[in-house]
């Protein structure tokens, strides 16, 4: 019944709530901010998990990020990363075959994690920057803010940005460790997340 | 003076060594197959633990044979007897340490850290390195059966020694009195 009346009334309703929108000025959109895309070749997204205390590094060889930002109004931006699970590598073929096995990344069920932020918002420190979002992994969505630093060459179209910061997320959080691998003894819950990106402004 | 026995000390090398060699032996063929687990990280761990005592040992007992010389043979051994005996002796040295040495390369050039005892992060002096640890592997897989053939000769051998040819050479090993 429910749908039934949505589809009845949609094309009333869409056009009266935007117009509202318009209307009371309303926060700005996402759309609003410039759009950057992401240069995949100069940008690196990190993982450091600790196996006997000792890092183990890895990173993702293909995702990517869309951005919208101004550096004015970062709560006009938003950003959206798309990662591919299976590209997950740690330059060891027999333990990147484990990594995405179905107790841990689970790649076949779980193709994509994505990070999602719908505003930026100005932190202490210059170029400081946060992005309160949520960062979807093998299934399950938790909030995650991610502290930047944001530095900024050129003007207009063609400027290019360049990102970097991190976080330490827990991957029991996201059940990466069934079975047997959620023992924290051998290989530590936390992991640590670095993003290191390179945009253009469109 | 000849001593017709090895020294106390040089048994108890001997003697610790083969049951950790055994040990590790048995528990290599073991951990091989399970699957990637935490568990089986720990195995290793185990393993290559073990095998860093062997090395140690092995290092003590070259320097310790080198200052107190192996009781001799009975004398009516023929040459060749001899001559495989000292081969087979030689190359059982070399695979104690050969073996270690081989686990040290796959440890070190993995990117897998090694916790011996789970005491202390052995750090690595090498960069990580897939075609080396390959190597080391490959080097260990087959000095492990090298090791097995060498230890059934040498097992053999002395039960010839002692139940065949009844003489002393097993007893050589074994405490006792005054012999």
């Amino acid at each position: 019944m429910k749908s039934l009346f949505f589809h009845k009334f949609t094309p009333v309703i869409v056009p009266m709530l935007a117009a509202l929108a318009f209307a009371s000025s309303a926060p700005a959109h996402a759309q609003d901010a410039p759009l950057w895309r992401m240069r995949p070749a100069e940008s690196a997204l990190t993982f450091t998990a600790y196996q006997s205390g000792d890092p183990i590094e890895g990173r993702f060889e293909d995702f990517d990020a869309v951005i919208h930002f101004d550096p004015d109004r970062p709560e006009a931006g938003a950003v959206e990363v798309t990662i591919r699970t299976a590209s997950a590598t740690t330059d060891d073929s027999m333990r990147d075959g484990t990594l995405k096995s179905a107790d841990l990344f689970n790649v076949e069920a779980y193709p994509t994690a994505r990070f999602t932020a719908d505003r930026f918002e100005k932190a202490a420190g210059e170029n400081a920057y946060i992005a309160p979002g949520e960062l979807t992994l093998r299934g399950v969505t938790k909030p995650v803010s991610l502290p930047f630093t944001l530095t900024i060459e050129g003007e207009g179209a063609g400027a290019t940005a360049h990102a970097a910061g991190g976080i330490t997320i827990q991957r029991l959080d996201h059940g990466v460790g069934q079975g047997d691998w959620e023992d924290t003894s051998t290989v530590g819950n936390d992991v640590d997340i670095a993003i290191d990106i390179r945009a253009v402004r469109q | 003076m000849t001593a017709t026995r090895y020294d106390p000390v040089a048994q108890l090398l001997h003697w610790a060594m083969a049951a950790l060699i055994v040990g590790n032996f048995a528990l290599g063929l073991y951990m091989d197959g399970l699957p990637p687990a935490p568990r089986t990280i720990e195995f290793y761990n185990l393993h290559k633990s073990i095998g860093l005592v062997v090395l140690l040992l092995a290092v003590a007992r070259i320097i310790w044979r080198l200052r107190h010389p192996a009781p001799p043979l009975p004398d009516y051994h023929p040459r060749w007897e001899r001559a495989a005996a000292t081969a087979s002796h030689h190359l059982l040295y070399l695979l104690i340490f050969a073996q270690p040495l081989t686990g040290l390369l796959i440890a070190f050039a993995s990117k897998y850290p090694t916790t011996v005892f789970g005491l202390f992060n052995l750090p690595s002096p090498i960069a990580a390195s897939e075609q080396l640890a390959g190597l080391g592997g490959a080097l260990h897989w087959w000095g492990q059966w090298a090791m097995l053939v060498l230890v059934a000769i040498h097992v053999l051998a002395a039960l010839r020694h002692h139940f065949w040819l009844r003489n002393d050479v097993l007893k050589r090993m074994l405490p006792g009195g005054s012999a």
